[in-house]
């Protein structure tokens, strides 16, 4: 039988970056701490997947589907920005400079992970793409190795549809990570976005 | 720009030393095995943030502990720079004068370093040859690491794909033109780099062959690539279905090569012994040289066991050169005696004695 401070170590040492020596190191503070601290980490996590849901059209995370920019008519749904994560779609907000409506992929193409395009929502996007016309899709996936390749990959996919096909301008540093842009950079890189074709 | 102190804890074998050291010369000397090379990789690791020995830091940290520290205190033309290196299991933490920074904003502190290994690339693995060209160029070019980077990350990239067994053919086929875009992009820097750069060293690369070796031959360490800049895009898709047979990219700078040659013929397939050393320590010199022509600044010397690797009329020009030489050195030999008394002049000697240091 494994002892609960075991079987919480275990846990602990799936997530990214926390390796064995960590996850015991957290396990054991959490053991020590007030007793509130554990209490309302396990309610968060509990509520996390019951209450967090995808939205059914853009796959962002979101309280309600369909999400805020999905719903309410307020958001230019002739433009679609594909980003890789939730996180990038916060780091385009705070620019204030994006009118229209997000898809978000969930990752990016990396043989090396393991991660086809099946693992991300390419379907989900085409599905979309089904029912609904835009004029424009922006490809704002990272600006590495990875996000280049997804980016190739949907403009490829996207072709026969004649939409208009940007990709964010590549005036972001190598390797850049949309979410440790500063907003300027990014409303620029936006701005300054090109054809695909 | 010199190191005036250097601590170590926990780095190797060494448990704890403390130098400091002399602006020019400094010697450590002992038995194999004592810890004299962990010295100099330490110091390497503080100029580039790398080991010369290991990809993976952690090997660094002695056994059996958890924690090492590599710390110096350099002499910049701005004033005095204190960089420390933590390396825990789990990650490496760079601190200048006390702040964390991230290893790319040390001033930059060109190093050269000479391992008695070296002796053998002319007749090593091109692979072996490309690292050691790269290692080069990323302290030289400005530009050449994070392409190098990427370059490499695509083409593993690819390379992975290529040997996923469950993905079919064709959609294979698609896949891997993905990552063949960035590696032409990367690619294409990366052979511009090496065309320049090793046309610049082979300029310098003769003329040192010919001081040294007192011989009028031409001494090149030829570039010789994989596929012309022209053609990348071209080849590569011509070799597809070879690829995807042999499950392995077969085309661009990662299957390069440099060849040593005499007069074009090819020194591992007909140079002396002689005519292999004195094109290496040629090749040494002609490092020392770029760092000089490029950044105004002569790099500081890791002597790894350089001395009991020269003869005589190779060993009296290259002590002759260092006693001449205006940056600080660091050498390491099994006895002080290797040295000859006109190099022994203004210096700092210890003895390494199972990781410890003594002072003479
Ligand atoms: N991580 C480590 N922890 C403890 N000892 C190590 C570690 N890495 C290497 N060593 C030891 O360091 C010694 C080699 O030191 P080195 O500096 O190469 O010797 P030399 O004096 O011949 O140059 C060997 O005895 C080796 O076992
Ligand atoms: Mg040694
Ligand atoms: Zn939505």
């Amino acid at each position: 039988m494994t002892s609960p401070i075991d079987k919480l170590v275990h846990a602990l040492g799936k997530l990214p970056g926390v390796g064995e020596r960590t996850a015991t190191r957290l396990a054991f503070f959490l053991l020590r701490a007030p007793k509130q601290i554990a209490k309302d980490l396990s309610e968060a996590l509990k509520e996390l997947h019951d209450k967090v849901k995808l939205c059914s059209v853009c796959c962002n995370i979101a309280d309600k589907d369909p999400c805020r920019f999905c719903s309410g008519g307020r958001r230019d749904q002739n433009l679609i920005c594909v980003v890789e994560e939730p996180s990038d779609v916060s780091a385009i907000e705070k620019t204030g400079a994006f009118r229209g409506v997000y898809h978000v992929l969930h990752g990016a193409l990396s043989p090396l992970d393991g991660i086809g395009p099946e693992d991300l929502k390419v379907q989900e996007l085409l599905n979309r793409l089904k029912d609904s016309h835009p004029k424009e899709i922006i490809l704002a996936t990272n600006a590495n190795v990875e996000g280049d390749a997804t980016s190739l990959y949907l403009a490829r996919l996207l072709k026969p549809l004649g939409v208009r096909i940007t990709r964010l301008a590549s005036g972001i540093p190598v390797g850049g990570e949309l979410e440790y842009l500063d907003a300027s950079t990014l409303s620029k890189a936006l701005e300054d976005r090109r054809e695909m074709n | 720009m010199y190191l005036k102190a250097l601590s170590l804890k926990n780095f190797r074998n060494i448990p704890e030393a403390s130098l400091s050291f002399h602006e020019k010369f400094n010697v450590f000397v002992g038995a194999n095995a004592q810890g004299k090379t962990n010295i100099l990789e330490s110091i390497h690791l503080l100029s580039i943030g790398r080991s010369f020995r290991l990809a993976d830091y952690k090997g660094l940290i002695s056994w059996e502990k958890t924690e090492a520290f590599v710390r110096a205190w350099l002499e910049l033309p701005i004033g005095e720079e204190e960089r420390t290196i933590q390396l825990t299991v789990e990650k490496k933490k760079t601190f200048k004068n006390g702040k964390g920074v991230s290893p790319n904003q040390f001033q930059f502190m060109p190093i050269v370093l000479f391992a008695p290994e070296e002796i053998l690339l002319l007749k090593d693995s091109p692979q072996a040859r490309r690292d050691y060209v790269d290692g080069l160029l990323i302290k030289l070019s400005a530009i050449y690491e994070e392409h190098l980077r990427d370059y490499k990350r695509a083409l593993t990239q690819r390379n992975k794909l290529l040997k996923d067994e469950l993905i079919p053919k064709e959609e294979k086929k698609k896949q891997m033109t993905l990552w063949e875009s960035p590696m032409v992009e990367h690619g294409s820097v990366l052979i511009k780099e090496r065309e320049a750069w090793m046309n610049k060293l082979n300029g310098i690369l003769n003329e040192y062959y010919k001081i040294i070796g007192h011989d009028a031959k031409s001494a090149q360490f030829a570039y010789s690539n994989n596929v012309n800049l022209e053609e990348f895009s071209t080849v590569q898709e011509a070799k597809r279905e070879e690829e995807l047979e042999r499950k392995a990219s077969l085309v661009g700078p990662h299957r390069d090569d440099f060849k040593a040659q005499l007069d074009t013929h090819p020194i591992n397939a007909y140079g002396s012994q002689g005519e292999m050393r004195t094109f290496t320590l040629a090749l040494k010199l002609s490092e020392i040289k770029l760092f000089e022509e490029v950044l105004n600044q002569s790099p500081l010397l890791l002597l790894d066991d350089v001395v009991s690797e020269l003869d005589e009329k190779r060993s009296a020009y290259f002590f002759s050169y260092l006693q001449s030489y205006t940056a600080q050195v660091f050498a390491t030999a099994t006895a002080l005696s290797l040295f000859p008394k006109d190099c022994l002049k203004e210096f700092r000697a210890w003895e390494i004695r199972q990781g410890k240091p003594f002072t003479f």
